[in-house]
């Protein structure tokens, strides 16, 4: 896809086999996480499901991804800012999710326009739905990098395996970051990730990146409940915490990529077919 | 030119026609055949005003002496009815070229066209497909015992069965003989093979009167193939080859019945079977 700046954008895509794994929690964070160390964040929610963040946050959005095609609407009638200076949110209820089922030619125009949106951030963090439907998997594609959160249960584990194989298989994706959330301890979580990474080898023929691990703490559920981020009420809970220097991994992994991103759009638009 | 007792042709109608005759001879002997197409740079088209022959009894005219390959154009006032019938027969040429003369239904050629776009549309959208092949049992001894003229009236019949008792927008078509194909966009496994078992059953109920007053009824043998495209861009399948195994089952279990065959790529839908139990295993105890 052509780009008429340099592309600064780091795109990720957020997912996970099984639902209620902390992945929305996660993402939003995340997101705060790297605003509040000064880089601009766009957090795209492309999840038809229910509990969405737009409802987490009580946030609506003036217009919809398709109203971009009319003259005079500009981003910021799209996104919605979560924080102010910087941290901005595509609610799903703005047509994210229904971008990977539109016709193709609309989906290029679209996508050129996105390109006008995105140039603005740093980071673009796409919480996509749980499981491996087909939106999913075209999100995933899409990306420049993927997250896949796990927990250290074992059903949460074989659906993340999935997650990866069906991408590897029809997608040909390789290069897939884990975070294993709601961890005992960090010792459980780096056990955790080397079981799936093991597997991964062994029938995949692909190894892993381990971002990091996230230990169970309750100031996440109570974050939750008073529907605002973690890392606002409690940035140095054991959570905040293991979040905070996720971020610090990715920021750090941003600069390292800056001269590869250049070379590429934010989001491609990348289908199996189109696979070179 | 042989002069038809039966009917009298007017002074005028008979000179006319002697004249194009005469005309006709000409052409052909210097070669040229009244043949239309053939790129020619002297290609000449004669208009000659015959005050003698109204347009009314032009079609008549040229029907009875073979002159259809001359076009009559009337100048008077009422072009319209004239245009209007040129509309018509362009139609009917058009309608004949997509079209078994028998049946009505879309002929092959017309099929062709239509399961190859279909079938794109399906692999573009993951919407369903199904084609069934429907083919007469022991149509041979049909005809043996009761004779073609009753072996049309058959098929004519069973058009109808598929006419009526299909969607709108599911397409009927004669193959060839007493094959025939019905594409059924949109529907599934389940759709497509209840509306082909409404059809069989209609088959064989229908009663065939014969011209010395025998009646007789048939039976129809159908082959399904029904096919969901998992991913986008998937492989087109041979929807035709898969019908036609269908088919042959069906003949071969006993006739008067649709088999199936469901068509699906690696759908991923379902968790469970993308990761296969070496794999669980693994995951679970770690060996």
């Amino acid at each position: 896809m052509e780009t008429t700046t340099t592309n600064a954008t780091y795109s990720l895509s957020i997912l996970s086999g099984k639902g209620g794994v902390g992945k929305t929690n996660l993402a939003l964070n995340l997101g705060f996480a790297l605003f509040k160390a000064r880089h601009p964040v766009l957090l795209m929610d492309c999840d038809l499901g229910l509990a969405n963040l737009d409802v987490m946050l009580g946030l609506a959005p003036d217009k919809t991804i398709q109203d971009l095609l009319a003259p005079g609407v500009t981003p910021d009638q799209v996104a919605v800012p979560i924080e102010q200076g910087g941290f901005d949110f595509l609610p799903s209820a703005s047509g994210v999710p229904e971008l990977v089922e539109m016709d193709e030619d609309l989906q290029a125009v679209l996508f050129k326009k996105l390109a006008g949106v995105f140039n603005g951030y740093d980071f673009l963090l796409l919480d996509l739905g749980a499981g491996i439907s087909r939106t999913v998997l075209d999100f995933a594609a899409m990306t420049y990098e993927r997250i896949v959160i796990v927990t250290p249960e074992p059903t949460s584990l074989t659906d993340g395996y999935a997650l990866v194989k069906v991408l590897k298989t029809e997608y040909g994706i390789r290069d897939f970051h884990v975070v294993v959330n709601m961890a005992e301890s960090t010792a459980e979580g780096t056990k955790t990730f080397a079981r799936l990474n093991a597997a991964c080898e062994r029938f995949l023929e692909l190894t892993l990146n381990h971002l990091g691990t996230v230990r169970t703490d309750p100031a996440v559920p109570q974050s939750v409940i008073r529907q605002t981020p973690l890392l606002r009420t409690a940035p140095s809970s054991q959570a905040g915490k293991d979040i905070l220097s996720l971020a610090a991994r990715l920021k750090r992994r941003r600069d390292n990529l800056l001269p590869e991103l250049a070379g590429t759009a934010a989001l491609k638009n990348f289908l199996p077919k189109n696979r070179e | 030119m042989a002069k038809h007792s039966a009917d009298i042709l007017s002074g005028n109608q008979a000179a006319l026609l002697e004249e194009l005759e005469r005309l006709r001879k000409v052409l052909s002997n210097d070669g040229h055949g009244p043949s239309c197409g053939k790129d020619s740079d002297s290609l000449l088209a004669l208009l000659r005003i015959c005050p003698q022959v109204s347009p009314d009894e032009w079609p008549d005219l040229a029907e009875r002496f073979g002159l259809r390959d001359w076009l009559a154009v009337p100048l008077s006032r009422q072009e319209f009815p004239f245009l209007s019938q040129l509309q018509k027969t362009l139609e009917d040429l058009s309608f004949q070229t997509d079209h078994d003369p028998l049946t009505g239904l879309h002929n092959r050629r017309s099929f062709d066209r239509v399961l190859d776009h279909e079938t794109q549309r399906a692999i573009r959208s993951g919407a369903a497909l199904s084609l069934a092949m429907v083919d007469i049992d022991n149509f041979k001894v049909v005809n043996d015992t009761y004779g073609h003229p009753c072996g049309d009236k058959a098929l004519v019949s069973l058009a109808g069965v598929l006419i009526s008792d299909l969607r709108r927008y599911d397409m009927a078509s004669r193959l060839g003989g007493e094959e025939f194909a019905v594409i059924l966009p949109g529907a599934g496994v389940l759709k497509a093979e209840s509306i082909m078992q409404r059809v069989v059953a209609a088959v064989r109920r229908l009663e065939i009167l014969c011209p010395a007053n025998e009646t007789f009824g048939f039976t129809c043998s159908v082959g399904l193939a029904s096919f969901k495209a998992a991913t986008r861009g998937a492989e087109a399948p041979d929807l035709v080859a898969e019908a036609d195994k269908a088919l042959y089952e069906a003949k071969a279990s006993g006739k008067d019945q649709v088999v199936t065959i469901a068509l699906t790529g690696l759908e991923p839908s379902a968790k469970g079977t993308v990761v296969d139990s070496d794999e669980k295993r693994f995951l679970f105890t770690g060996g």
